[in-house]
């Protein structure tokens, strides 16, 4: 995605909607992608970096109002799906509880001890994981969930199940954890 | 502003108003307008300042209940009382541990705010499908508060100018789970081309801080008289674009931290002077004291009498004043 000087916030085009319904499918299952359609239609903001947001189509009406009156472009607007960077798609926190709800796979539940040890930006050991909804395999992005099946944040799978033989070894990376609103959120 | 401007914002303390403001550490000028304001109940007031106020949180009913939330933070040995006048809101009575580092507050279950500060949104009370505006938004306490009270639903257009600011209310929205959203970082004055095509409007309007001084001392001393008479006019403007976003029939909420009659009573006053079919109107609350009509020799329209007033000294909370105000 090119740099761009001034914030531009504008309809997805079809690569990127492919790229970010692709990749939530292939990790989480279909029904992910089909309860987040239901919601608005996908857009991308950009100023260097740039962000996928879902926008329901109040929001979008007012969007476009504002864009015509004034020229200005938001910052932000309906759900956070995430990060767009170097032709990859990273998703984003908020977009983590509306996985826990619907995700078929790509979901890691650990003990509470694990899940307080996570928020502070710690990996998951493979004896700490009380559940997954699988298969699991190295280098795939899973969601973590607390004992109360609350997402806690992201990780990549390291080693998976048919390597955790001793409960030491660390099975899921930590990628992005709520503890993020704490130390970098502002 | 009008003529009245010479009389507000030009204050010769008292001795007795300097005496106080060195024992207590003010500028004296604020002494001076605190003791017409408060009269017997002054030194209640200075008094109170000088403690710490009680903490308090909203739950956060976008993603909980607000019976489970107190279960698990009083689980955690947190002990929460019921502000009677907020139905979201807890006085925290005993904090055990930090209230911005527990798991509840990172999965966004509640937000830490002042118990006066969760009143302006109640007051203006915006329903689902609403379009809102909230011109002062950052850091986000009023925002998620009223997305909140919409149910995600409708929209919100919230205005902030700071980018760092900005940044910090993104990142509220997101841990809250708020989706009904859409920040513009910009001055809201430039937002009047769009029309008046908003709801209901949230002002609360940048200000001196008078009202926060048990939180933050140093605003005993870091504003000048110049500084209040540059914010009024700041006010009056900001107050003028929200009149002018919003549809007849709409509703406007101004509101500061600020307990200055010269950032309150009288900018509404100034604005009501301009617009016959603009009215400060009753809110639906039963809490504070009505706003001031008469100060320093000055009359303000008497509608404002209608703004409700709180304090330190008789509520408990931080200073802040509330006008509801109603376009025909």
């Amino acid at each position: 995605m090119p740099a761009e000087k001034i914030l531009v916030f504008r309809r997805a085009g079809p690569e990127v909607a492919r790229m970010v319904w692709g990749s939530l499918e292939r990790w989480f299952g279909p029904r992910v992608v089909e309860a987040l359609k239901t919601y608005g239609e996908m857009y991308v903001a950009s100023n260097g970096w740039a962000e996928a947001y879902l926008v329901p189509g109040e929001q979008a009406s007012l969007i476009e109002q504002l864009r015509e009156a004034t020229g200005l472009h938001p910052y932000s607007a309906g759900l956070f799906l995430g990060y767009l960077e170097k032709g990859r798609y990273r998703p984003s926190l908020p977009l983590a509880h509306v996985v826990a709800k619907y995700a078929e796979r790509g979901v890691v539940a650990v003990s509470d001890k694990a899940a307080q040890l996570f928020l502070y930006g710690r990996d998951v050991f493979s004896g700490s994981i009380t559940r997954f909804l699988g298969p699991l395999r190295k280098g795939d992005l899973v969601v973590v969930l607390n004992p109360l099946g609350e997402a806690l944040g992201y990780g990549e799978v390291v080693s998976p199940p048919q390597e955790w033989l001793h409960g030491s070894e660390i099975a899921v990376r930590n990628l992005q954890d709520l503890g993020w609103y704490l130390r970098r959120g502002g | 502003m009008g003529d009245d401007e010479g009389e507000l914002f030009h204050v010769k303390p008292s001795r007795y108003a300097v005496e106080l403001a060195e024992r207590y550490g003010y500028l004296p000028y604020m002494i001076e307008r605190y003791a017409e304001i408060f009269g017997e109940r002054l030194l209640d007031f200075l008094e109170a300042c000088e403690k710490p106020l009680r903490r308090s949180i909203r739950c956060n009913t976008l993603k909980i209940d607000c019976g489970s939330l107190a279960r698990r933070l009083e689980a955690k040995g947190f002990k929460l009382r019921k502000i009677p006048w907020a139905p979201h809101g807890f006085w925290v009575e005993e904090e055990p541990l930090s209230l911005g580092a527990t798991e509840e507050y990172l999965l966004g279950y509640y937000y830490i705010q002042g118990a006066a500060s969760m009143l302006p949104a109640y007051i203006l009370e915006p329903r689902p499908g609403e379009r809102v505006l909230d011109m002062a938004a950052a850091p986000g306490g009023k925002t998620t508060q009223l997305a909140q009270l919409m149910l995600n639903r409708g929209v919100i257009l919230a205005v902030d100018i700071s980018r760092r600011r900005v940044r910090a209310l993104r990142s509220h929205l997101n841990r809250m789970g708020v989706t009904n959203t859409v920040v513009v970082r910009t001055d809201a004055r430039r937002l009047v081309k769009l029309g008046p095509v908003f709801d209901k409007v949230m002002l609360d309007a940048p200000c001196t801080g008078e009202g926060l001084i048990p939180i933050d001392p140093s605003r005993k001393k870091s504003r000048t008289m110049n500084d209040l008479r540059l914010l009024a006019r700041l006010q009056v403007e900001l107050l003028e674009a929200a009149f002018a976003l919003t549809r007849s029939g709409g509703y406007i909420v101004y509101t500061t931290c600020s307990i200055a009659p010269e950032e309150n009573e009288y900018v509404v006053s100034q604005v009501l002077e301009n617009h016959p079919n603009l009215a400060v109107v009753e809110p639906g609350v039963d809490v504070g004291l009505p706003g001031i009509t008469r100060f320093r020799g000055v009359d303000f329209d008497p509608q404002v009498g209608r703004c409700r007033r709180l304090y330190p000294h008789t509520h408990g909370t931080e200073g802040f004043v509330i006008c509801l105000l109603r376009k025909y």
